[in-house]
């Protein structure tokens, strides 16, 4: 029996883009081809750059974005063609924290009302006084005070609110977390206390986590495993150790020496390898690897053929041709 | 040195000095407060409308006593004739009065007839979107380049003339089409934000999102255009009472009273004047409020 | 040394309905020809209030006091006309956001020659010909084509790039980059500060490198400044600073910035509470609610800069070197 709570499989999420009048409809390939596992109580981190589709990725995981092709199956059952009313019931177990703290909680609702709205459409059975209770404790849980539940959003900093949004996400103690950069929009001390309120939580509940953050140095905080995505395409899946002492695709490697560290004897060499060159349009991406443009290894093979996903360890997968040849000469 | 990785709740309260203690109406009421031109016309509408309501009990006379002795007089003391009389003896103060009362009515309840039909179909159209947004918005196109005088007049001609009901149905069922609009607008921006896409993920019905989600963040908007559609309605119930459609004898709205005053206005200029004055300052009272609100509301909501 | 921006006690108030605003208080700081200094502080530090007073550029009801000289010319209270000569041709500002910077209606390469043009009083022609050189300078690929572009069809990197090349288009003596990578991802922050060393050595500019991430100081910067509630509250070389951090404030968010080159092992100690807003008067130390090694007299007593061992620190009990001065 598989211990996998989600597995995607060859997930594709296209959007079809008007070329005007007489041109020809093209297609944004948001996600093109991502298959991916979670296991129980298992944080997965999606890093990638702005563009690169983990966010539409997040989304098309919990249906708030249309799937084009492929599979999302959710605790065994696939879900990628359920309707909206279909998809009601299961999300209780399916949760998503936004990016922006603010904007994810509505203006006009009280904190007490945002966090118990779940309550009210999962657990309709429970009492208001039920409800105040649970909501009550959740907000305790994330480090707010139960006296808070009859303020409105706009009275609390950026990190309450994010914690006001994890509770919302919490309190019916979903299975699957999808966090879509959590704590990008937040000042430096105040990332550090999300990022530990949601170790703990995740240690407390067994909650699967989906993470996705551009930010590598608090994915290889929070995650077990990470997927590396480039242009809609997984380029590296690895456990977080492996990941970042010894990747293997030419792309983290320049992401992960492009992340400025604090240490101002290693820091200025570091600048002097960047990658170079942007994230191509992703309407229309480059032939073969989706990468080469950017690619200091890139040969004429990875213009015309794609690079399959391949086991490269016992549990790790890379798509690049020469990722075997790169690594011996790496020493 | 506390680590704060290991024990839950991880993170601190929040000392109790740093939430600011402001709702999100008191706030846009104190910038309200603030604006002296909206201050000076809240107060004037106010007054006006007691003075519509309780005024005509200090006159002597009833609005349809023909006052034989002081017919068509200017404004006097005698004879408690304070804003003087029409061709008929008609007492101006208390008729202009009453006029007010009718104009007030039936604007507001028109204004709240375009409210309710509007918002409920703007925001409908606007958050479900697609098809159903299309043929809601063609059909409000449609009614929009239908002329509404004609239609007034038909209705006129099939029910009594001066039917206050049909009246102001008709003046709302104008009225609707253009709060719709705005709301669809809202309704269109809103349904991006994020708050709507963490509803939708928790699996809150659309019914549900339309009247807990989406209403009440167009509320800012909407009062905005409320006040503004006041004003219209008042307009446009003067403008039909001005051609005869709109309230009959001896019943009188503002606009009855501006045509009979037009038609005295060389010999008893205040025939005209005493309703006018009225009338345009409370458009400009209505005006100068919704102004104001805009921008008392406006800093909040983006 | 002669010090190209030298701040003296700079404020920054407003007074506003709702009460009054400290943005800055009391800062003080130098700049020399060729350096880079790093300004690191959170939102509500007051960081690009500071410079935004130095530039000239805030609100007309912002109340500044103290002062700031460039090349010893006093820059504060200087008639606007004279400012606005100065602003560009000898002090340029880049910002966080290139895409609001940018004006969107004009194309790229003409806002570029638009600073000769105003600055230099050069032909229209001359200016674009240069605004081409100023493209290739800050490696913007495929230039020619770039000039005839509007702002919405560059990516983020490349809107960077040109408000680089229109800021030192005439070739400023110092650059003032408010947040500049703040935007943008991870990779093309590498490539803007790569390009910003370049740029400060070949023309020999001084740098404020204004941002809230120490490891982008820490490939820049040769001294920083921490700011914290509109003080300063550590100044120093870079490397004794992220080395051997005197005040609290900067200790603590050192150990609560995630390090890929960190251990997972480490805690990850947050700073509890939030930073003050700027409306806000604290007693005593700024730091002191969120201060783990707070004493009762942080509460009552303001701690002023002083020179301790090699470090400017504004700490009662400032945290003592464990080894040696690594000034």
């Amino acid at each position: 029996m598989s211990a996998s709570f989600l597995k995607i499989d060859n997930l594709r999420v296209h959007f079809p883009v008007s070329g005007g009048w007489l041109k020809a409809t093209r297609r944004l390939k948001a996600v093109d081809g991502v298959s991916l596992e979670i296991a129980r109580g298992e944080a997965l981190g999606i890093v990638g750059e702005s563009g690169c589709g983990k966010s539409t990725l997040a989304r098309a995981i919990l249906k708030l974005v249309d799937v084009t092709a492929g599979q999302v199956v959710w605790l065994g059952k696939p879900i990628e063609s359920l309707s909206t009313r279909q998809m009601r019931p299961l999300r209780d177990s399916m949760q998503i924290v936004f990016q922006d703290p603010l904007a994810s909680l509505n203006p006009r609702m009280t904190v007490g009302e945002i966090v118990s709205e779940p309550l009210r459409v999962h657990r309709p059975h429970l009492t208001r006084a039920q409800r105040k209770a649970e909501v009550g404790q959740m907000l305790e849980r994330v480090g707010l005070s139960r006296d808070q539940i009859n303020r409105y959003p706009h009275e609390f900093s950026g990190g309450q609110c994010q914690r006001i949004g994890i509770a919302r996400a919490m309190i019916l103690q979903p299975k699957l977390l999808v966090c879509d950069e959590p704590v990008s929009a937040l000042d430096v001390s105040i990332q550090a206390q999300i990022i530990n309120l949601l170790e703990g939580l995740k240690r407390e509940s067994g909650t699967s986590i989906l993470f996705v953050s551009h930010n590598l140095a608090v994915v290889r905080r929070l995650c077990e495993r990470v997927l590396v995505l480039y242009l809609g395409k997984t380029m590296e899946v690895a456990p977080s150790d492996e990941l970042f002492r010894a990747a293997r695709h030419p792309y983290t490697l320049g992401l992960l020496a492009s992340v400025p560290i604090p240490d101002p004897d290693v820091q200025p060499a570091r600048l002097e390898i960047a990658l170079s060159g942007e994230l191509p349009s992703p309407l229309s991406p480059p032939s073969g690897c989706v990468f080469r443009t950017r690619c200091k290894f890139a040969i004429e093979r990875c213009a015309t053929q794609v690079p399959v996903l391949e086991s490269a360890s016992e549990r790790s997968q890379v798509a690049c041709h020469r990722w075997r040849e790169l690594r011996e000469n790496a020493g | 040195m506390t680590s704060a990785a290991t024990s839950a709740p991880a993170g601190p309260t929040v000392p109790a000095g740093q939430i600011i203690e402001r709702g999100l109406w008191s706030d846009a009421w104190r910038r309200l407060l603030r604006n002296r031109a909206s201050m000076v016309a809240l107060v004037w509408i106010v007054l006006v409308a007691l003075l519509a309501v309780a005024g005509p009990n200090f006159s002597p006379h009833p609005f349809d006593e023909l006052d034989w002795d002081h017919m068509g007089v200017p404004p006097q003391m005698e004879a408690a004739h304070w804003l003087g009389t029409d061709r008929l003896g008609r007492d101006l103060f208390v008729r202009t009065l009453y006029g007010v009362r009718i104009s007030l009515q039936i604007g507001l309840l028109a204004t709240l007839v375009s409210l309710l039909i509007g918002v409920a179909w703007g925001a409908t159209a606007g958050y479900v979107g697609g098809r159903i947004d299309n043929w809601m918005m063609r059909f409000v196109d449609v009614l929009y380049a239908l002329p509404y005088i004609f239609i007034v007049i038909i209705l006129s001609t099939l029910f009594e003339r001066g039917n206050i009901f049909v009246l102001f149905f008709a003046i709302g069922a104008v009225g609707w089409l253009t709060m719709a609009r705005i709301v669809r607008g809202q309704a269109l921006s809103l349904k991006r934000r994020e708050f709507i896409e963490a509803a939708i993920a928790s699996g809150v019905s659309t019914p549900a999102i339309l009247v807990r989600h989406i209403v009440p963040n167009l509320i800012g908007p909407v009062i905005i255009y409320v006040t503004l559609t006041i004003p219209q309605m008042i307009l446009f119930e003067s403008f039909l009472s001005f051609l005869g459609l709109g309230v009959q004898e001896p019943l009188a709205s503002l606009g009855s009273l501006i045509n009979e005053g037009a038609q005295e206005m060389e010999s008893a200029v205040w025939m005209l004047l005493v309703p006018a004055t009225f009338l345009v300052t409370l458009l400009m009272s209505f005006n100068f409020l919704g102004d104001g609100l805009r921008d008392a509301l406006d800093p909040r909501d983006a | 040394m002669t010090a190209i921006l030298a701040v003296d006690a700079l404020s920054v108030r407003y007074e506003t309905p709702d009460g009054v605003v400290n943005a800055v208080n009391d800062v003080s700081l130098e700049i020399a020809a060729g350096e880079c200094i790093g300004v690191v502080g959170e939102s509500g530090a007051g960081k690009s209030q500071a410079f935004l007073a130095v530039m000239g550029l805030l609100a007309p009801n912002a109340k500044v006091s103290g002062g700031a000289k460039l090349r010893g010319r006093e820059l504060l209270g200087t008639d606007p006309r004279a400012l606005r000569e100065l602003r560009g041709a000898e002090l340029a500002m880049i910002f966080q956001d290139p895409m609001t910077s940018l004006a969107p209606h004009i194309k790229v390469g003409d806002q570029i020659a638009e600073t000769l043009v105003v600055h230099k009083r050069t032909s229209w022609r001359d200016a674009r010909a240069q605004a081409l050189k100023l493209l290739e300078q800050v490696q913007v690929t495929d230039a020619a084509r770039r000039l005839t572009q509007y702002p919405h069809e560059l990516s983020g990197g490349m809107r960077q790039r040109v408000m680089i090349a229109i800021a030192l288009a005439c070739d400023p003596v110092m650059l003032i980059a408010d947040e500049p990578t703040t935007a943008l991802d991870v990779s093309v922050q590498a490539q803007i500060l790569s390009l910003l060393k370049r740029l400060m050595r070949e023309r020999g500019m001084a740098l404020a490198l204004i941002t809230h991430d120490l490891g982008v100081v820490a490939g820049l910067a040769d001294h920083v400044t921490v700011l914290y509630a509109g003080r300063v509250v550590e100044a120093g070389t870079v490397r004794r600073l992220l080395k051997q951090p005197a005040h609290p404030y900067t200790a603590a968010l050192l150990r609560s910035m995630p390090r890929i080159d960190a251990s997972v092992s480490e805690p990850l100690v947050a700073i509890r509470g939030q930073p003050p807003s700027p409306r806000e008067l604290v007693g005593g130390c700024p730091f002191h609610p969120r201060c783990d090694l707070a004493q009762p007299r942080c509460a009552e007593e303001r701690p002023t800069l002083r020179s301790t061992a090699g470090a400017m620190v504004a700490c009662h009990f400032p945290i003592a070197a464990s080894h040696g001065d690594l000034s």
